[in-house]
């Protein structure tokens, strides 16, 4: 019971962080409404958890091996650093808190795959530069075909939206595919919970998140960091959901938080890199360096939480 | 007169029909944004079925100097058209707003549609003005004022094809453009000229005043198309990509 809570809770908070990366550049360039978006981010996430979410959570899972209580406590400490950050209002990697958290584990019973790991941290490094080529070379090749398309402006701005909607909707599916993983990967590694409901069971709580409780990221997201037009909105979309979801493929579950930042950042080199408020980068930036620490702090924390004993006064 | 030289040439490339075919084609897909298109394209009908108006009233002041109860028909007209130009912008409006329409450049649309609405408004001004104060305009001045409402109708036509080309796709605003800011000068400089003369002649100095007032609303017509001109170009620079 305790673990299904910590798998709520944890699904919970990215929902809620992680919302932002999905709909949060399609709201804020207002083509989008934010409910409109809530409610499909969290139906295609569903889906995405419940048909490609395997893949991930065999690799988290085979990250580590771990009892029901050091999963149950690795699960609440990720939760709780998602949850702060989202308290302030950053847009951060899941999977990074779930790291942090495992290398908390680590800490304590010197057992980690360091083959594993390095294939995840790859993955952190590869999201936001991949997404940021990605973007450049997806808006200069759609820029073309965009300018070439003999529709009016009325028009165009239909074609936008539905883009935005649909690249929207693929996002949130990537996202369910790629991060129900963070969620219950590690109650499958200790044998807690089966694949299948392990996977609906995390997208379901996901979406819960995305739906009570995340505007604020989203306008970190959307609004604090760079200010797209509805077409670049989409091209950081499209470059986001791409990353996202061959990483998903691949079978590492990485941050929507740093494909749609690392695609942000192509269009803001694109455009100048004065139109990107540097204050925010190095807050989203410091942000991530941050998680795994918090992860890991957190972790450390709860488990000397829950091994204090009474000791009567003798 | 050059203006309407340019006009002519422009007109070809602007014709509503070209993209009949193409609204046609995507009848269904953009079913919305082509209602909101035809209504632009009716509220600037009116605006010009205001211009018309206008102008045949102008041709009868100039014929008979003064105001006779043919050119109160015609005020009334014109007044009438730009009365449904409003009601029609007033749907726009609501369109755009109640269905969400191009939310980015919603407040562009509305900004340029305000401005092109200043021009039927303008036309009831002119007429209006010279009804109410009984304004004569002595023959000697008759040639200033006529080439001055025939550039203000040119410039008026030449923000038509400007809206049209916001209406359709892959139009050359920047041209039309610079043939409105061409009328627009050649406006001011028949304006320059005409007040000067006003103010040359042994007129009574109160009609001088009333005379002058008339060729500066007049002159505002050109000015109002500019600005039209002026941020449908600029729109159309902020939606390249």
């Amino acid at each position: 019971m305790l673990g299904l809570l910590a798998v709520v809770f944890m699904g919970w908070s990215l929902g809620s962080n992680a919302a932002a990366n999905l709909f949060g550049v399609a709201v804020f360039s207002r083509m989008v409404r934010f409910w409109t978006s809530a409610l499909l981010a969290a139906c295609f996430v569903i889906l995405g958890a419940t048909f490609q979410g395997e893949p991930g959570i065999q690799t988290l899972s085979g990250l580590t091996a771990l009892g029901p209580e050091k999963a149950l406590l690795c699960t609440v400490a990720a939760a709780l650093t998602v949850t702060v950050m989202t308290l302030v209002r950053l847009p951060i990697c899941t999977a990074q808190a779930v790291v942090g958290a495992l290398m908390g584990i680590a800490l304590l019973q010197r057992h980690l795959d360091w083959g594993q790991l390095e294939k995840v941290v790859a993955a952190w490094l590869g999201t936001p530069t991949g997404a940021m080529v990605l973007a450049i070379v997806l808006y200069k090749l759609m820029a073309r075909i965009y300018n070439r398309v003999s529709l009016n402006m009325f028009q165009k701005d239909a074609l936008l939206r539905t883009g935005l909607i649909l690249t929207g909707c693929y996002c949130s599916y990537a996202l369910g595919a790629n991060n129900v993983a963070n969620v219950t990967g590690v109650f499958v590694g200790s044998g807690q919970l089966d694949l299948a409901l392990a996977t609906f069971l995390g997208g379901c709580s996901i979406a819960f998140g995305i739906l009570t409780f995340s505007r604020g990221v989203m306008e970190t997201v959307g609004r604090r960091l760079l200010i797209l037009d509805p077409f670049s909105a989409l091209v950081v979309m499209m470059a986001e959901a791409l990353t996202v979801h061959f990483f998903a493929l691949v079978g590492v579950p990485v941050s929507t938080a740093h494909a749609v930042i690392g695609a942000m950042l192509g269009i803001g080199l694109l455009k100048g890199v004065e139109t990107v408020r540097l204050r925010t980068l190095s807050q989203v930036l410091a942000g991530w360096f941050l998680t795994p620490a918090l992860g890991a702090g957190f972790f450390l924390l709860l488990y000397f939480l829950a091994h204090l004993r009474f000791v009567p006064d003798v | 007169m050059p203006c309407m030289i340019v006009n002519a040439r422009f007109r070809h490339l602007c014709r509503p029909e070209e993209g009949a075919g193409m609204t046609s084609m995507y009848g269904l897909l953009f079913r919305k944004q082509n209602q909101i298109v035809e209504l632009i394209r009716e509220f600037v009908e009116q605006a010009m079925l205001a211009k018309d108006n206008f102008n045949r009233a102008m041709d009868l002041y100039f014929a008979t100097g003064k105001c006779c109860p043919d050119f109160d028909f015609l005020v009334e007209q014109t007044h009438e058209a730009e009365a449904r130009s409003d009601d029609v912008k007033e749907k726009i409006e609501r369109l755009l707003h109640e269905k969400g329409l191009i939310p980015e450049f919603r407040a562009d649309v509305v900004d340029i549609l305000d401005h092109v609405d200043d021009v039927p408004d303008q036309f009831d001004r002119v007429l209006y003005a010279i009804q109410t104060q009984n304004i004569s305009l002595p023959p000697a001045f008759v040639p200033d004022f006529k080439n001055l409402v025939s550039v203000s109708v040119d410039a008026c036509e030449l923000m038509r094809d400007c809206v049209e080309c916001l209406l359709q796709a892959d139009k050359d605003v920047a041209a039309i453009r610079r043939s409105i800011d061409q009328c627009e000068n050649q406006g001011d400089h028949i304006e320059r000229r005409a007040i000067m003369r006003i103010f040359q002649s042994e007129i009574p100095a109160i009609e001088k005043v009333l005379l002058k007032d008339l060729v500066m609303l007049i002159g505002d017509i050109a000015d109002y198309t500019k600005e039209v001109g002026r941020r449908i170009y600029i729109l159309s620079i902020k939606r390249r990509v």
